[in-house]
């Protein structure tokens, strides 16, 4: 009976046919089912479609806003997996077997073939149905995995977010531990470079009243320039290219520029990108901002100590009484401006010979003040020696050249007075002209005859010699009298000096160096006094006083 | 509030390891960076990085990576990251780093990593 054998033959066929699809269907629930990862559920599904319809070329797409997107792609070189598709063109390609996966308006994708070789197709209704069984199990399991898809990103965003906001709370505590700008800067730079895989960066900031900074990895001065330049005028981010420069501001001006290189994963910056490290840059900005001040003030303070310290070793330097020279008044005065200047005088040595000595220190300030120390100690120790005046200031001007730094020197007017005879000798190194008002009313300039101290090592000093005659009165004094302005910005000067003090040479020498202090006084107003004012009178008394 | 943060490197062959603990935040990651800085510039650029303790990751700590990695490698070098944790390892993952760096399960793996490079070159 072989027709009969014939007929069982294919029905065993059949049989077996149907076997083999339960068995494919019932093997692919077990691995669709235990998988959550769309690849693994896509290979799968196209392995088997592919082996049991005896296709070579195959591909799955899925649902991605209104069109699709190829998911799986197999043997087509035409097109790559992540690329939009659409039914006509998979058409046009051959592939024009489209069954949907999934149903109706939630169909979440299909799968798309050429015509299967299979022997029977498209009559034979069982592999169809297989077919649309094995589909119908992927969809649901697609889905599944679609869902797990967005819950797994979901979750590195909300991890992203939380790494964002740990982020700003973090630099809040580090910036605000700091008050160095450099160590604020690298802060912040660490971190951007670190959330957005950079590798070129700079950080750029041109304050107003501070030092400017740069901190900048694998750029070249000319890009730093051109992101100054694009930043000046920017209050929000802005691109250069693959940078993304972000201006620091300070109030309403920009005051730097942070630029970010191309992240290093290939991605670009998003615009919640561009905001958070515009969010950064802004509590950098602050940071910078506070510790710019904190230095200021800080500066400031140490300023405003070290005059302190400059005016107390000043004051200290003055003599707490001038000696009684017989034949003689003394009386002197200095008025100190707010930032110390660089005024001395003092009455030295023997009282029946005394050096009077008013000089004034190139400067300001605590060095001012250490200089003058200097320049008394020089004058006290050479004083022990019986030296001429001439030479006295020879090696004084010697020793303190060896001692000052540089651009240092001092103008000095030292006289010294023999009660004796009555004798004045005196040499003014680059001083003011002292004013001598003889009783007569005379009035004579003793003007400079010589350099500064401490400037040049090898000079010789000249000394004049004058007589004091009862009644006449000699007035030293620093440029601090005669530069003294009023508040038209004119200065005091020597005419004005000169007649106050023929008006005034009449009295004691306390009275006259009071007049000339209360005249300047009147001169200047409420103008501030910029520097020392010092005067010295000495007056030889009449014999009938 | 300061959060433990240390440093220890020791040589494991020709590889430097460099274990870091607790937190690198924007507080310690300078710290790193200069303990990083310090064996570039001593030549050592063959760097594995033990992350077993490190307990918390920010972008300044990732910034630290980022800094040095081209150099290390340019070196004929490395920055390898080795045995991250799960939870520090996802801060990793969220901002690319996988695709940028060779992370391995273990220190001794990432040593080894170095050590087949050098047999293929």
């Amino acid at each position: 009976m072989p027709y009969a054998g014939l007929t069982v033959d294919a029905r065993t066929r059949d049989l077996r046919l149907d076997s083999s699809r339960l068995e494919s269907l019932l093997e692919s629930a077990k691995i669709l089912g235990s998988s959550l990862d769309l690849r693994e559920q896509l290979n799968h599904l196209m392995r088997t479609v592919m082996g049991r319809l005896l296709v070579t070329r195959a591909l799955v797409a899925l649902r991605d806003g209104e069109g699709w997107r190829a998911a799986a792609v197999r043997g087509l070189r035409e097109i790559g997996e992540g690329e939009r598709v659409d039914p006509q063109r998979l058409a046009g390609l051959g592939l024009t077997v489209q069954i949907p996966i999934g149903e109706g308006a939630r169909e979440a994708g299909f799968l798309a073939l050429p015509p299967p070789r299979r022997p029977g197709w498209p009559d034979d209704d069982s592999e169809r149905e297989f077919l649309e069984a094995l589909l119908s199990l992927a969809s649901a399991t697609i889905e599944n995995a679609l869902a797990h898809e967005e819950i797994v990103e979901a979750n590195r965003e909300l991890a992203r977010r939380i790494h964002e906001l740990n982020t700003l709370v973090e630099l809040a505590r580090a910036f605000s531990s700091t008050i160095d700008p450099e160590e604020i800067a690298r802060v912040l730079m660490l971190t951007l470079s670190g959330r957005w895989t950079v590798r070129r960066h700079a950080l750029l900031a041109w304050p107003r009243e501070q030092a400017p900074l740069k901190l900048a990895r694998n750029v070249s001065d000319e890009e730093l320039a051109r992101w100054r330049a694009l930043a000046e005028g920017a209050a929000e981010p802005v691109r250069d290219g693959e940078f993304l420069l972000a201006p620091l501001r300070s109030g309403e001006a920009t005051i730097g520029v942070v630029a970010l290189g191309a992240p290093a994963t290939g991605e670009d910056y998003t615009p919640e990108d561009v905001e958070f490290c515009a969010a950064l840059a802004a509590q950098a900005s602050v940071a910078l901002d506070n510790a710019w001040r904190i230095q200021d003030t800080l500066y400031r303070r140490q300023m405003e100590r070290e005059l302190e310290l400059a005016s107390a070793i000043q004051r200290d330097l003055f003599p707490k009484r001038l000696p009684e020279v017989p034949g003689l008044e003394l009386a002197a005065a200095n008025r100190q401006a707010r930032l110390v200047g660089g005024d001395y005088y003092d009455v030295l040595g023997d009282a029946r010979r005394p050096l009077l000595c008013v000089a004034d220190v190139a400067g300001k300030g605590i060095s001012a003040s250490l200089l003058m120390a200097t320049i008394q100690a020089t004058l006290r120790a050479l004083l022990v020696f019986p030296l001429e005046l001439t030479d006295l200031v020879n090696r004084a001007n010697a020793l303190l050249c060896g001692s000052m730094p540089g651009n240092r020197y001092a103008t000095l007017f030292t006289a010294r007075y023999d009660a004796a005879s009555g004798t004045l000798e005196y040499v003014n190194a680059a001083q003011c002209e002292a004013i001598l008002a003889r009783r007569g009313g005379g009035i004579e300039l003793l003007e400079a005859t010589g350099l500064p101290i401490g400037m040049f090592p090898g000079v010789h000093y000249e000394a004049r010699r004058l007589e004091l005659a009862p009644g006449d009165v000699l007035v030293i004094y620093s440029d601090g009298v005669t530069d003294a302005q009023a508040p038209t910005e004119e200065e005091f000067g020597l005419e004005r000096l000169a007649d106050c003090v023929r008006r005034l040479a009449g009295g004691t020498a306390q009275q006259i160096c009071d007049g000339v202090l209360e005249a300047v006084s009147q001169f200047v107003e409420e103008t501030p006094q910029y520097d020392d004012i010092t005067v010295m009178v000495a007056r030889r008394v009449s014999e009938s006083e | 509030m300061t959060r433990s943060f240390s440093i220890e490197t020791k040589n494991h062959g020709p590889v430097r390891v460099i274990a870091i603990r607790g937190y690198l935040d924007a507080h310690t990651a300078p710290q790193f960076e200069n303990v990083v800085a310090e064996e570039l510039r001593a030549g050592r650029c063959r760097l594995v990085v033990d992350c077993t303790d490190l307990d918390y990751i920010s972008s300044a700590g990732l910034g630290v990576f980022m800094t040095f990695i081209d150099e290390a490698r340019q070196a004929g070098g490395d920055i390898k990251l080795a045995a991250i944790q799960p939870k520090v390892y996802q801060i990793f993952d969220v901002l690319g780093f996988p695709a940028l760096f060779d992370i391995q399960p273990s220190v001794e793996q990432a040593v080894a990593r170095f050590d087949g490079a050098a047999e293929k070159d």
